[in-house]
């Protein structure tokens, strides 16, 4: 199925708004240091593109790469060599993640956990930040099941209402 | 095939070409799409104004799925919305009697205003469904039959309390074990559950019919007949009652006698 492509593709007319707004972000990033070119935001669109499609996941706004943006551009251990890369990596590992805590986490609260470890765990290593977080979803995961475990005992007591 | 009601020009191409053997039920919606494609009933603009349409519906229930929590789901997930989507508009479209009525209607009136109608269909039949099974408990069977209890006092309520006519109208979400004589399996969702309850309903109408105590003990000959034990088997009261009732008449007796003597069945040999 396609759908990831075909949201895409529908988006089309959204797209160049889209590069607009996020071009409009170098405003405040340009105090850190930072900057986007054009070429890049195009660039940085294709790549989350496929991530979308080689994680299965169908995106319907710009938010997720805003929000990446705004926090990760604070960070002292992104400089502009490495910055549109970084941003690539961090939306690889954000759709990995969704994925693997089963859309159960909002997206921001784990936006604010990856630089939450990214700040003060990993010291800026990306390599570190997937491991980590890696951990972190496997124990979500653990205890999700265990909740679900335990709600499934008290949802076959529950009363037919009709 | 209604083409009596299309101009000349048009006639030639379109006269008979609604296929309804290429229509299918599950996918009405599709297939009728396709098949209006193909007869020219539809132009490619169209169908992509329509998908485009869907595609729209879609994003926002994505958004009324994850409460605004996210902004992206597993393509898992917005293919089951969709799926869902289909299913209602699929009710709508299928009430038309001729094929080439709800073509026009997608042609002519705003995809989301159809949709609407198949929730209005879909949630209608739920609720129908819902009635129907009050009527079953209350006239169910006393049988010692696990499949035939499970599915009434377990499988049903389960269906009944999940159903989700947004999100998974398609989904038929219940085990139902009890298998029926008569069974449209092709069926799915909650029109599935409601002929299933329909015709378990007359079912149970027939065994009510026979005296009780006569069902039980036809029960257990059958058991033993079978060598099994009829308790835990899958096998439908109704078309056992029904053949012994049947037999019953062919060796001489009254229909509501289901203990069939020594003597009816020599007659019968």
């Amino acid at each position: 199925m396609y759908l990831s492509r075909i949201f895409n593709s529908l988006n089309v007319s959204l797209q160049e708004q889209y590069m607009m707004e996020l071009l409009e972000l170098n405003e405040k990033t340009v105090k850190y240091g930072l900057v986007l070119s054009l070429e890049d935001v195009q660039l940085m669109m294709a790549a989350r593109s496929q991530v979308l499609y080689s994680y299965g996941r169908v995106e319907l706004s710009i938010e997720v790469t805003k929000e990446l943006i705004e926090l990760f551009s604070t960070s002292s251990f992104i400089q502009q060599e490495n910055y549109v890369d970084t941003l690539n990596e961090l939306h690889e590992i954000f759709y990995y993640l969704k994925n693997e805590t089963e859309d159960r986490i909002n997206d921001m609260k784990l936006l604010d956990k990856m630089k939450e470890v990214f700040e003060e765990d990993c010291e800026g290593s990306l390599d570190l930040l997937k491991g980590r977080l890696e951990g972190y979803a496997e124990e979500f995961r653990r205890q999700l099941m265990k909740k679900e475990s335990l709600l499934e005992g008290e949802d076959d007591d529950w009363d037919l209402k009709i | 095939m209604g083409s009596e009601n299309l101009n000349g020009r048009r006639e030639l191409t379109v006269q008979g070409s609604i296929r309804k053997s290429r229509l299918q039920r599950n996918q009405f919606t599709i297939s009728l799409m396709n098949e209006g494609l193909r007869a020219e009933l539809l132009t490619s603009q169209e169908m992509i104004r329509i998908q485009h349409a869907f595609m729209q519906i879609l994003q926002e229930l994505i958004k009324k799925y994850t409460q605004g929590e996210s902004t992206s789901v597993t393509t898992e997930t917005a293919e089951s919305i969709l799926t869902s989507i289909m299913y209602a508009t699929d009710a709508y479209l299928f009430s038309f009697e001729e094929p080439q009525q709800a073509i026009t209607y997608l042609k002519t009136i705003d995809v989301q205003q159809i949709y609407e109608r198949g929730v209005e269909k879909v949630s209608q039949c739920f609720g129908e469904t819902k009635q129907l099974y009050k009527e079953i408990t209350a006239n169910k069977l006393v049988v010692p039959v696990d499949a035939y209890n499970m599915t009434i006092d377990e499988s049903l309520p389960v269906f009944l309390r999940k159903y989700g006519i947004i999100f998974d109208a398609h989904n038929t979400m219940a085990s139902i074990d009890y298998p029926l004589a008569l069974d449209d399996m092709r069926l799915q969702g909650v029109f599935y559950m409601k002929q299933y309850l329909e015709r378990l309903k007359l079912e149970n109408e027939f065994c009510a019919l026979f005296d009780q105590q006569e069902l039980l003990d036809l029960l257990v000959h059958y058991g033993r007949e079978c060598r099994f034990n009829y308790r835990i088997e899958l096998f439908n009261i109704y078309e056992l009652m029904l053949n012994n009732a049947i037999f019953s008449i062919l060796s001489g007796g009254d229909p509501d006698e289901i203990r069939i003597s020594q003597s009816q069945y020599k007659r019968l040999e």
